[in-house]
């Protein structure tokens, strides 16, 4: 059984950033990648935006990764790709490997998990109708335009207003289709304001707002869909029904960690992020070893943060193979008034500790307060689109001492 | 959009606060109101008077790992040129092998701006 | 003699299984779509019913059918290699019931039924701790059985082939000829194809077939809608669990499919005569089936634990029990039609029954080939194999190693030999939907978002067709409109 200091489960930029970090504090990491290469997602994003955080630059998502890629072939980091990891063993942290060159099984110290997100379907989202060609998924979609060279069809309806399908409204838009509309069932939009800006307005592809598509049509291709106004409760409001024509349906109904791996192991998940319970060290408050970053933790919007939970793993990791398993108690986070969620959701206290969290409805002029710190960070506009991300340092923490809650809530000014 | 005599609205994207700014063209002047910094000032008149974006398409390529290529403006050309780049495009064909950065075209349609390649692609 | 089936579902399929088998019978398998069992088999509950639940005095052929039906299949599924389970079933009552529950007691004695028996909500809870504790007693029969109706087709059609059959598939017969009293053959979409006997197993649309013959019925379009839960989604239950039946239907089952999954459905829903072709789903339908499984069944898993829902449309004939005549007048038309529940149950005894009665009206000799050949073995899987298994197959060809389906772990090689199987029973069309029902790609918790790419692009490539003409889920509905730049040129290729 073939060892490492750390096996890598996913080559996206949240992998790719943890093994580079693991190689730079002199350890050996084998990141192994399920597709025929290794740059996760980036790959197929050639809309600018990424980078501007963690290397001061406005880069497309292809140039972004490809920078990480060239840094990995420079540091020799391993990797493995067209190389499934379909079972884990716990507690041992041995993976097993499919792979061409057989069936491997593969064992480390310590795992890191960055396997990334996949996108809700439309029967999540419970759009009825037949099972009707001419629907995909918005990063689907993105795949065949920008990787495989093809378009899926010319007159199209977005469902759900999230960054990619924005970004996808665009790639039709210019490329020719007629974007007939983006439908969103809450009253405000789902992406950032720079994509409803850039994507939609410069585009003049209609928003409808407080809208859901309630069924597709169509015989073999779909040929419209059926939308309804929702109220505050997302409730169809009778009457409201109208059709828009289209032969192509683009589900962005947004993403959710991609855990299965996990699940199997029976590992703690938070319903409010649908990702692993991590501590500060973002490792599974529930098995030891188990480190996990980027989107299969939480949903992000931005890479830097992929990249930035992907090196915290890594640091983490170093530590565990230099310094051993040490006890640790936690502090709980409770999420009070309009937190959707937070995490980490345990804090050691024993260390400076970045949070990561996202609202539940947009407000203007608040303040995030950590009640028990008596800490507060003023905001002049939160939204559910833009996860914040705030530092706490170990002295700020000091006082609770790795015990109790922290009550997380955001208050108007 | 015409220089002169128009009015509108529009969302400033520096920061999230979005501030909407309103803004009103007449005799070449531009006024705004409605912005809370000078960043969201500079962006609103930007927006009025010279729209500009970093443009985003592919262009097909012979022989190599992937059937396209993605592309952009290496600098921000005038929004209305936007579509003119893609369509162009559609009419591109290049050979394998390219590189990250690679200079496609340019000058692109008398921009000054080049169209790069934004992923390399293997000959095979 | 020629033999044409019309109709590849899987009472279609059945038939061609048993008319492959003899000597002097050239067989001929039709159907209207890109592929076989895409009618009323493809949206199935997949219960092998004991049978007693079929009154002999209404309808004989459906209680007598069903039993023999129940029995084959335990040969049948091993021969074709089809995957299936017999955890038995508890037919639930609620109070003030019971006298119902007597009744299909004693049904079960008079069809023959082994092992079924009246137990009480305790026993029950033993046997399924999931069961709802507002029921007071069960039916239990043991010999019910959980298959996979898609599997089974394909597996069928398959064997059948290899026996010599002759598979049609975007054929639709428009009508039976008939001269001097005899069957000359069938008008269809393809021209005219010569047949001495026509089988009608044309599903929901079997009545317009007979209609050309001059016989007069109709069927009604009931539609039935299905949910089906996330293999890692529990609570799900061990036995099959319903409650007692309506004269319309057998009510909503609350089952775990052989892959795993919880599949709770059918609904019942007559639809007009000219909607017999609507298979949509509906936010009431999905509502019926939850609130109806909750009554028998303590706790279903989350909402978000759906992976999909869908619908499907069962022929119910005028009076309740299946139309099975060999007719002599026109000499060489055979009616299989209106074969509702529990007819995937009866397949294979549907299919024996009829050959006699062939061979009684029309006086066929029919001799079993010495070439016969009833085993059929499925695509090689390396989901949930052992490792030594998986070692040796990807030893054997390195595809087996290249993933394809993460949700699944269905791997290349898989993909590719379900291609290759499609081909070789000469399937016209290669469709997406095809692959998804052969290899389980694109059937898990993404539904194909992560692997339709994949699969897609290596059906363009074995095919020689561009990535955008590749086939979901007909002859004409295609995965893209052109390359990218295509509209832009003006929807012009080059």
């Amino acid at each position: 059984m073939a060892r490492y200091d750390a096996i890598i489960v996913g080559g996206g930029p949240a992998g790719l950033s943890a093994a580079l970090k693991l190689k730079m504090n002199g350890f050996n990491p084998l990141v192994i990648e399920s597709g025929d290469r290794i740059g996760g997602v980036p790959i197929q994003c050639i809309h600018t935006g990424f980078g501007l955080h963690y290397l001061g630059e406005d880069l497309t998502g292809t140039e972004f990764i490809y920078r990480l890629i060239e840094r990995v072939e420079d540091q020799g980091v391993e990797y493995k790709v067209r190389s499934h990891v379909f079972r884990a063993r716990y507690p041992y942290r041995i993976v097993e490997v499919l792979s061409p060159e057989g069936f491997l099984e593969l064992e480390a110290p310590a795992i890191i998990y960055t396997a990334g997100a996949r996108e809700r379907t439309i029967f999540e989202i419970g759009v009825a109708g037949r099972r009707l060609s001419g629907v995909y998924t918005a990063g689907e979609a993105q795949a065949y335009m920008d990787v495989y060279g093809i378009i899926p069809g010319s007159r199209v309806v977005i469902i759900g207003s999230g960054d990619v399908g924005l970004i996808m409204a665009r790639r039709f838009a210019l490329e020719g289709a007629r974007v007939e509309a983006v439908v969103e069932a809450m009253p405000w939009p789902g992406g950032l304001t720079r994509n409803i800006v850039q994507c939609l307005l410069d585009y003049d592809i209609p928003l409808l707002l407080g809208r859901m598509v309630v069924r597709l049509e169509g015989k073999r291709r779909v040929e419209g869909v059926v939308t309804v106004r929702v109220d505050e409760d997302m409730k169809p409001i009778p009457g409201s029904e109208e059709f828009i024509g289209c032969d192509t349906v683009i589900v962005s109904a947004g993403l959710t960690p991609n855990i299965r791996l996990l699940e199997e192991l029976g590992l703690a998940v938070d319903p409010s992020t649908r990702g692993p319970v991590v501590d500060d060290y973002l490792e599974s408050v529930t098995h030891q070893g188990l480190f996990i970053a980027g989107n299969a933790l939480v949903v992000n919007d931005l890479v830097d943060y992929v990249v930035e939970q992907g090196e915290s793993a890594a640091e983490s990791v170093s530590m565990l193979l230099s310094e051993g398993v040490k006890p640790r108690s936690y502090t709980r986070i409770v999420r009070g008034d309009n937190v959707r969620f937070v995490v980490p959701q345990y804090l050691s206290c024993e260390r400076d500790a970045v949070i990561y969290m996202r609202v539940m409805k947009p407000e203007y002029d608040v303040k995030v307060c950590f009640k028990e710190l008596s800490l507060e960070f003023k905001y002049p506009v939160v939204r559910p689109s833009e996860m914040l991300r705030l530092k706490l340092s170990r002295s700020d923490l000091d006082t609770l001492k790795g015990s109790g809650s922290l009550t997380v809530e955001v208050k108007h000014v | 959009m015409s220089l002169d005599g128009s009015k509108r609205k529009l969302t400033c994207i520096v920061c999230p606060i979005g501030c909407v700014i309103e803004v009103n063209v007449s005799e070449g002047m531009l006024e705004a109101s409605g912005y809370r910094c000078g960043r969201g000032l500079d962006y609103a008149r930007q927006e009025a008077i010279d729209p500009r974006r970093i443009a985003v398409t592919v262009v097909r390529v012979r022989g190599g790992d992937t059937p396209i290529a993605p592309v952009k403006t290496d600098r921000p050309i005038p929004r209305k040129l936007v579509r003119e780049v893609a369509k162009l495009a559609a009419y591109m064909e290049f050979e394998a092998p390219i590189e990250l950065g690679q200079i496609l075209v340019e000058d692109i349609l008398g921009t000054g701006a080049n169209l790069v390649a934004t992923r390399p692609v293997r000959r095979i | 003699m020629r033999l044409l089936i019309v109709g590849a579902g899987i009472v279609g399929a059945s038939i061609a299984r048993i008319a492959s088998m003899y000597r002097g019978l050239e067989v001929y398998l039709l159907d209207r779509e890109a592929d076989v069992g895409w009618g009323a088999s493809k949206a199935n509950t997949g219960i092998l019913h004991p049978g007693h639940e079929e009154d002999p005095i209404l309808h004989p052929l459906r209680a007598k059918l069903c039993v023999e039906g129940n029995r084959l299949w335990r040969m049948w599924a091993g021969d074709l290699d089809i995957p299936v389970k017999f955890p038995g079933e508890l037919m639930l009552t609620f109070e003030g019931c019971e006298g119902e529950a007597r009744k299909y007691i004693e049904l079960a004695r008079v069809n023959g039924v082994p092992g079924v028996r009246l137990i009480y909500r305790d026993e029950a809870e033993r046997l399924e701790p999931l069961i709802s504790r507002e029921s007071v007693a069960a039916v239990w029969a043991p010999t019910a059985g959980v298959i996979s109706p898609m599997d089974a087709v394909i597996a069928l059609v398959e064997n059948a082939v290899s026996n010599g059959v002759k598979l049609l598939t975007e054929t639709e017969v428009r009508r039976v000829v008939v001269s001097d009293g005899r069957v000359r053959g069938v008008e269809t979409s393809v021209g005219f194809i010569e047949a001495d006997i026509v089988v009608n197993a044309a599903g929901i649309h079997a009545d317009e077939i007979a209609r050309t013959v001059g016989l007069d019925y109709s069927l009604k379009p009931r539609k039935g809608e299905y949910i089906l839960f996330d293999r890692l989604a529990y609570p799900k239950p061990r036995r099959i669990i319903h409650p007692t039946p309506t004269p319309i239907s057998k009510g909503v089952y609350v089952v775990e499919t052989v892959d795993g999954n919880l599949l709770i459905g059918p609904t019942a829903e007559d639809l007009p005569y000219h909607s017999r072709d609507d298979t949509s789903t509906s936010m009431e339908g999905l509502s019926k089936l939850l609130s109806e499984a909750s009554k028998l069944v303590e706790k279903l898993p989350p909402r978000d634990r759906i992976v999909k829902f869908f619908a499907g449309v069962r022929p119910e004939p005028p009076r309740g029990d299946w139309i099975i005549e060999a007719y002599t007048d026109p000499w060489g038309f055979v009616d299989v039609a209106g074969v509702r529940s529990p007819g995937l149950t009866a397949a294979p005894a549907i299919a024996l029954y009829l050959f006699d009665l062939m061979r009684r009206k029309y006086d066929l000799k029919l001799e079993v080939k010495d070439s016969w050949n009833p085993r059929r073995r499925g695509i090689a899987r390396i989901k949930d194999k052992p490792p030594s298994y998986v070692k040796k197959l990807i030893e054997k060809d390195s595809r087996y190693g290249s993933i394809v389906c993460w949700c699944n772990v269905v791997s290349e090689a898989e993909v590719l030999e379900a291609l290759r199987r499609m081909k070789s029973i000469g399937l016209k069309t290669i469709t997406l939907d095809g692959v998804k029902f052969r290899s389980k790609a694109m059937y898990g918790f993404c539904q194909g978002s992560f692997c339709r790419a994949k699969v897609a692009l290596l059906i363009s490539r074995i095919e020689g067709i561009p990535l955008w003409e590749v086939r979901v889920n007909s002859a004409e509905t295609k995965l893209g409109i052109g390359d990218v730049k295509y509209l832009l040129r003006g929807g012009v290729d080059g």
